[in-house]
């Protein structure tokens, strides 16, 4: 192939992966100043339930939350359907998280650990807390299929 | 008063004639016996009879009166006696004067064949009658050989009540601190007919009391236990309201008033009587009355009620839970708000209980806590101006001889300790500093206290327990469910952390009491 050839060559490749690079939606790998740095704290719990039809079956509830089998804290008190949260301040390092679900029995005025067969399934997930980043893991409880899903995201801006 | 006109004839004096034959008949052939006199049916024709000496008759007609005149030559005491007739209820009345007799007693126990008796009535020099006639429960029936037997028998009068003693205005005199004998009898007054104690056989003492300086003293009263008899004291004042009764003790018990606080000088009155009609005319009963100096340490009845409540004025004062259903209620002259600690030991004999209420009468606090020899305390109490305590038992107990202590301390530092009552969250006791005190006041005390941090905050509880106690400690949401619990065995520290949404409460429950020691509740930031 002569150089002339292998120029043209070149410059249509560059040009290609020019255009196609430039038709993405973003960045590969996460960006400094899109995600909130942290602050009082870089680890967020989140709990809730989806799918509970009946009011009556939506009970005050928290969840009392352990890091590396220690015993940090617990949720706020909500309803089992809506958002109750957790923050603190940890090392950065990957982590152990396992959640108790408390629920209200009215009857005699105080929070009662659930059965564990009525625990989410499962109530644990591994996760990585780098530098710079609020590490936020959602759980999904399912109350009509009686399983439980965790997303980790980190907290945006 | 009943004043006695003249007894009318009997239509029937024939067959009266005919009974007192047969009955002269009868006697004749033995040694010979005093008799009535018929016609003795007035007091001009009364049948004169002797002290020492017995006299017979017969009632022999349904409306048949027998009239005895007697002489009295010096001041005495007469027993008058009149044997029982089978199937006859008789009765005998006694008059005092000559010209215009005037009825003393009227004795008759509403029974058939049965005796009647009045032994102990104190006569002067002077003319007296004696009529017996039908009692008035029963339908006159003059009976055959229905004979009685009348005898009196004289004594002299030597420290004994003055019978007929039966109103205030006839009272006999009773000295302080000296002994008088007087008798349950007869088992009925058919003269008393008026008041809620119709029929009631009462003797009336009075006593003269005169106040030294007009310093108050205290009067104890002190009546013997009579065979079969269940008496009752009562003492009034001089404008006859009634500021003493013992009713304590039953069938041959005597019975005590104590400690009636005298005020002022005047003459008092003690009514003593047999609840139950029940007479006992051989065997005397016994009262004295005791005074003593007035000691601002020592209560004063009658103070069973607010209105006469002692006041307490040197921060401790002794008291008698007598008789039985006695209650005890103290002043205490506070200034402001403050913080008290209440405390009564008991005597031993006695399970006594306190209460304590506000100036208006409300009843706010109270400990019941133990039994007999169990000291009550209220170690810190939240109260406002003067309040009242009130020491009493709910058993049917007394104790004349034993005192209890009552000792009323206002706490310095008020803010140092739990504000009482705080058993709901309504009255929770906020936590405005780092430390805190507060006691298990009574059995299963619960004692709230309002966290409120506007912000959810991670906090650190530390609670030193209570030796020889236990407790239960809580930690509730903002509505007050509870989310965290932990119990302390004795003087031990537990520590808790806890997220607080805000606002919550801290609940302490007493599992097993220490009425003298506090707990200590600290809360303070968690990392």
């Amino acid at each position: 192939m002569s150089y002339r050839a292998m120029s043209i060559r070149t410059a249509l490749a560059s040009l290609i992966i020019g255009m196609f690079v430039s038709c993405g939606t973003g960045p590969l790998l996460p960006e400094e100043g899109r995600y909130r740095q942290p602050e009082n704290y870089n680890f967020k719990f989140i709990g809730y339930d989806a799918n509970i039809t009946n009011p009556e079956n939506d009970r005050r509830s928290y969840y009392r939350v352990f890091i590396d089998k220690i015993e940090v804290g617990r949720t706020t008190i909500g309803l089992e359907s809506q958002d109750k949260y957790f923050e603190a301040k940890i090392q950065p390092n990957r982590h152990l998280l396992v959640v108790e679900k408390w629920v209200l029995d009215e009857k005699s005025e105080k929070y009662v650990k659930l059965n564990n067969i009525h625990q989410p399934r499962p109530n644990f997930i591994y996760f990585g807390l780098p530098e710079k980043r609020i590490v936020v893991v959602t759980l999904k409880n399912d109350a009509l299929q009686g399983r439980a899903s965790f997303e980790i995201d980190y907290e945006h801006e | 008063m009943k004043r006695h006109g003249k007894i009318s004839m009997s239509a029937r004096a024939v067959c009266s004639v005919s009974m007192i034959l047969v009955l002269s008949a009868c006697l004749a052939c033995k040694k010979e016996v005093p008799v009535e006199r018929e016609p003795n049916d007035s007091f001009a024709d009364a049948t004169p009879v002797m002290i020492e000496s017995f006299i017979q008759g017969a009632l022999s007609t349904r409306d048949d009166v027998d009239v005895y005149r007697l002489e009295i030559h010096s001041q005495s005491v007469i027993d008058i006696e009149l044997a029982p007739v089978r199937g006859v209820n008789h009765a005998f009345k006694v008059w005092k004067g000559h010209e215009t007799p005037v009825l003393m007693k009227y004795v008759d126990d509403m029974r058939k064949s049965s005796p009647e008796r009045l032994s102990n009535l104190s006569v002067d020099a002077g003319v007296y009658y004696i009529s017996v006639v039908f009692g008035e429960r029963d339908i006159p029936v003059a009976v055959p050989d229905g004979i009685y037997r009348l005898e009196i028998r004289s004594r002299p009068w030597y420290d004994e009540e003055r019978e007929p003693n039966d109103t205030p205005a006839d009272a006999s005199e009773l000295l302080l601190d000296r002994e008088l004998m007087g008798f349950f009898n007869p088992a009925y007054n058919r003269l008393n007919q008026q008041g809620e104690n119709q029929l009631r056989e009462e003797d009336w003492y009075r006593i003269d009391v005169e106040l030294s300086m007009e310093r108050p003293v205290l009067l104890d009263i002190d009546l013997s236990g009579v065979e079969r008899v269940n008496s009752v004291i009562e003492l009034y004042n001089s404008g006859m309201e009634r500021i003493g009764l013992a009713d304590s003790g039953g069938v041959h018990e005597g019975e005590s008033i104590r400690e009636i606080g005298i005020t002022a000088s005047g003459v008092y009155y003690i009514m003593v009587a047999s609840k139950n009609f029940e007479a006992n005319h051989e065997k005397e009963y016994r009262i004295k009355v005791r005074s003593r100096e007035f000691d601002a340490g020592m209560e004063m009845e009658p103070n069973d009620d607010n209105a006469r409540a002692n006041p307490i004025t040197a921060n401790e004062i002794t008291g008698r839970i007598f008789p039985t259903g006695d209650k005890d209620v103290f002043i205490y002259h506070g200034d402001g708000r403050g913080l008290y600690r209440v405390e009564m030991t008991p005597p031993d004999s006695l399970d006594l209980a306190l209460e304590i209420a506000s100036s208006d009468g409300t009843n706010i606090f109270e400990a019941d806590n133990g039994g007999s020899g169990f000291k009550e305390v209220l170690p810190a109490v939240n109260l406002k101006g003067s309040f009242y305590v009130t020491v009493l038992s709910r058993k049917p107990v007394s104790d004349p001889d034993k005192t209890y202590a009552l000792a009323v301390r206002q706490l310095t530092g008020p803010d140092e300790y739990e504000a009482e009552p705080n058993d709901r969250k309504e009255q929770a006791t906020p936590l405005k500093q780092q430390t805190i005190k507060g006691f298990t006041s009574k059995r299963k005390d619960r004692d709230y206290f309002l966290l409120d941090y506007g912000k959810r905050v991670k906090k650190n509880f530390i609670v030193r327990g209570i030796p020889d106690g236990e407790l239960r400690v809580s930690i509730t949401d903002p509505l007050g469910y509870t989310i965290r619990t932990e119990e302390i065995k004795g003087a031990r520290t537990i520590k808790l952390i806890e997220m607080i949404d805000q606002k919550g409460f801290i609940i302490i429950d007493a599992l097993k009491e220490n009425y003298d020691e506090p707990y200590i509740l600290q809360v303070m930031e968690a990392k």
